[in-house]
């Protein structure tokens, strides 16, 4: 882990815009020294807003508090907490070339030519982008604005980075790319990073603990699997991935969900329902077949048996027990979870 | 072959009517350097109206050019910074401000000029001095100057350029020198070259705020054309020329560069 790596803790942090809108509850989180976060949620749900009060860029509504290692930052402006951003837009300076944009930070705290050299080059080598250093902005390509923004945040060697949905401009092989040059990135560095998206297979990515958000609350905190596998509620459960409700387990104290790839399809005799298929959707690796068991909602199964299903044919499923996903009805509000 | 007669046909035309506009300022400029008009070009051709142009009037060109780069500097130090605030603002104040600065282009000049002796005349000093006239000028420039920077703003996304810089350590006027200012380049040359031509080329204003002492170059040529030779009239207006005609041109050059970026 980076030595200079920063614990944050945010208590009581909320935000109401002066237009009334109360895009943030009063919430509470602790991210540990080199951590990386994912805010995750749906669109409108607060990420960027409380991405933005983290970086300084609002101010919490009265009685919310930030601590960077328990110093308290509430009331330090932007310029003055030493944080890396990245921008959706990327927001490079399009009066200056590649080179001069990862400089201007360090231009700005005044480090000596010789230091500012060194870190341009190893600044352009890491991102691989040494070809591009006098180039002007709008001669790159999204992918390489991209790059120029991680380098600019990063070469300022800041205690906290932050980006919002970095990759959301890029199409989806470069989103892919990146995604992964982003990871190892963050791994090697070991800087705190926060990390917004609404894209789930990025949060599963990069994070190592995943913010659910929902309506400007945190909904679940918890590493990628435990969201996956152990959601805390139905909106979790459906956020980040597809479930299903159990067709033939009825508990009015529990939901029973479980995923489309936990379904084992069975002979007629051995099978816990049987559903008749609507329809099929071949995906090489896997099919994805639509079923209807009766309900009202269908029953989506994710299968990679190598056998030609057909719209009409009934089939018989199993869904092993330790893979249910058993929620207690009373969680089914927006939760109001308390970080442990 | 029918596209062939129409493209004649509004050549010619275009032609007719470029004709129209430029033979007169051709006429005029030659009437400056012809001996003798009445006789035409073949009296032979002098600089001597030129020479008694510099005598009697060098004094409005100088007081022209005096008056237009303190006009260019104040509405720099006050536009520039009001169109930052107010781009920067998108409150109903701020458009109401907007709104008020940008008033004085739908009001005749003439209007502001009386506006401003009934209010300030008394103060015979300040009458009396150019200082009177830049006022007038300023107010009449300065939505301008305002309009050409706001408009630069607004089509950068400068607010977030400004977080970004601000991320990086930048401080208020770090922001505002490296990012707002060369960002808003083209915006500013382009508001200043405009109010450089127009308060050179200003007349309504001037003509009811100048005293004798406080003549313009605009306000002279009305003076030679009323009292003075015709060729000395025509002198006069082709150093107007020759004073004008490259910023217009300047003008012309920077808003095709701005509109191919
Ligand atoms: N300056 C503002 N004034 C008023 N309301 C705002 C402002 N900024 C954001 N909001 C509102 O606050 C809520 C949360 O916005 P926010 O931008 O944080 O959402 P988000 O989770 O980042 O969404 P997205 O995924 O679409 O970017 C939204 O309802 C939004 O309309
Ligand atoms: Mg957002």
């Amino acid at each position: 882990m980076n030595p200079t790596a920063t614990s944050i803790k945010l208590t009581n942090c909320a935000k109401t815009f002066a237009d009334g809108t109360q895009a943030l509850k009063p919430l509470n989180l602790t991210v540990k020294a080199g951590e990386t976060i994912v805010l995750l949620g749906p669109s409108g749900c607060g990420k960027t807003t409380l991405l933005r009060i983290i970086a300084g860029l609002e101010a919490t509504d009265q009685g919310g508090e930030i601590y960077f290692n328990q110093q308290n930052m509430t009331s330090i402006a932007i310029e003055k907490r030493n944080i890396g951003m990245v921008f959706q837009s990327y927001a490079l300076f399009p009066n200056m070339s590649v080179a001069q944009n990862i400089v201007y930070g360090l231009k700005i705290r005044k480090l000596k030519p010789q230091a500012i050299k060194r870190r341009l080059d190893e600044m352009l080598e890491m991102m691989q982008i040494e070809a591009l250093a006098h180039r002007r902005i709008d001669q790159l390509s999204g992918g390489q604005r991209q790059r120029v923004a991680l380098a600019r945040a990063i070469a300022v060697r800041p205690n906290l980075l932050l980006l919002d949905e970095p990759l959301t401009a890029l199409d989806a092989s470069l989103r892919d790319r990146l995604r992964s040059e982003i990871s190892e990135l963050l791994q090697k560095l070991g800087i705190t990073s926060i990390y917004v998206t609404h894209d789930q297979s990025e949060a599963m990515a990069l994070a190592d603990r995943i913010v659910v958000m929902d309506k400007g609350r945190i909904v679940q905190i918890g590493s990628p699997y435990d969201i996956y596998h152990r959601p805390k509620n139905e909106f979790v459960a459906n956020f980040v991935g597809n479930v299903n409700h159990h067709p033939n387990v009825f508990d009015a104290n529990y939901l029973t969900l479980f995923r489309p790839e936990d379904v084992e399809i069975v002979e007629p005799t051995k099978g816990d329902f049987e559903a008749k298929i609507i329809s099929v959707l071949f995906l090489g690796d896997k099919s994805r077949l639509t079923l209807d068991c009766g309900f009202k909602k269908s029953i989506y199964v994710d299968t990679t048996l190598r056998q030609n299903f057909k719209t009409g044919m009934k089939i018989s499923m199993h869904v092993e027990a330790e893979r249910l996903i058993k929620l207690k009805t009373t969680d089914n509000g927006p939760a109001t979870v308390k970080e442990s | 072959m029918r596209h062939k007669w129409l493209f004649r046909a509004q050549l010619i035309f275009t032609l007719l009517v470029c004709g129209f506009l430029i033979v007169p300022v051709i006429l005029s400029a030659l009437a400056g350097i012809t001996q003798n008009f009445f006789l035409g070009i073949k009296s032979g051709v002098t600089l001597h109206w030129l020479g008694e142009v510099w005598q009697l009037y060098s004094g409005t060109i100088y007081l022209s050019l005096l008056i237009a780069i303190w006009c260019l500097i104040a509405t720099l130090v006050i536009g520039v910074p009001a169109a930052y605030v107010l781009a920067k603002q998108n409150g109903k104040l701020a458009r109401f401000i907007e709104e008020i600065i940008v008033l004085p282009i739908a009001i005749p000049g003439l209007a502001i000029a009386l506006a401003l002796i009934i209010n300030y005349g008394g103060f015979r000093d300040f009458r009396t001095s150019w200082g009177f006239i830049l006022v007038g000028h300023i107010l009449y420039t300065l939505p301008f100057m305002l309009r050409s920077v706001l408009a630069v703003l607004s089509s950068t996304n400068f607010h977030e350029l400004e977080e970004s810089a601000a991320s990086l350590g930048a401080s208020f006027w770090q922001r505002f020198f490296t990012i707002i200012l060369p960002n808003a380049k083209s915006g500013i040359l382009a508001g200043a070259l405009m109010v450089v031509t127009l308060s050179i080329g200003e007349f309504n204003l001037t003509w009811m705020l100048h005293t004798p002492e406080t003549k313009t170059l605009p306000v002279g040529l009305a003076d030679s054309y009323a009292s003075m030779r015709l060729e000395v009239a025509s002198a006069y207006t082709l150093i107007f020329f020759v004073m004008i005609i490259p910023l217009l041109i300047a003008m012309q050059k920077l808003s095709q560069k701005t509109n191919k970026v």
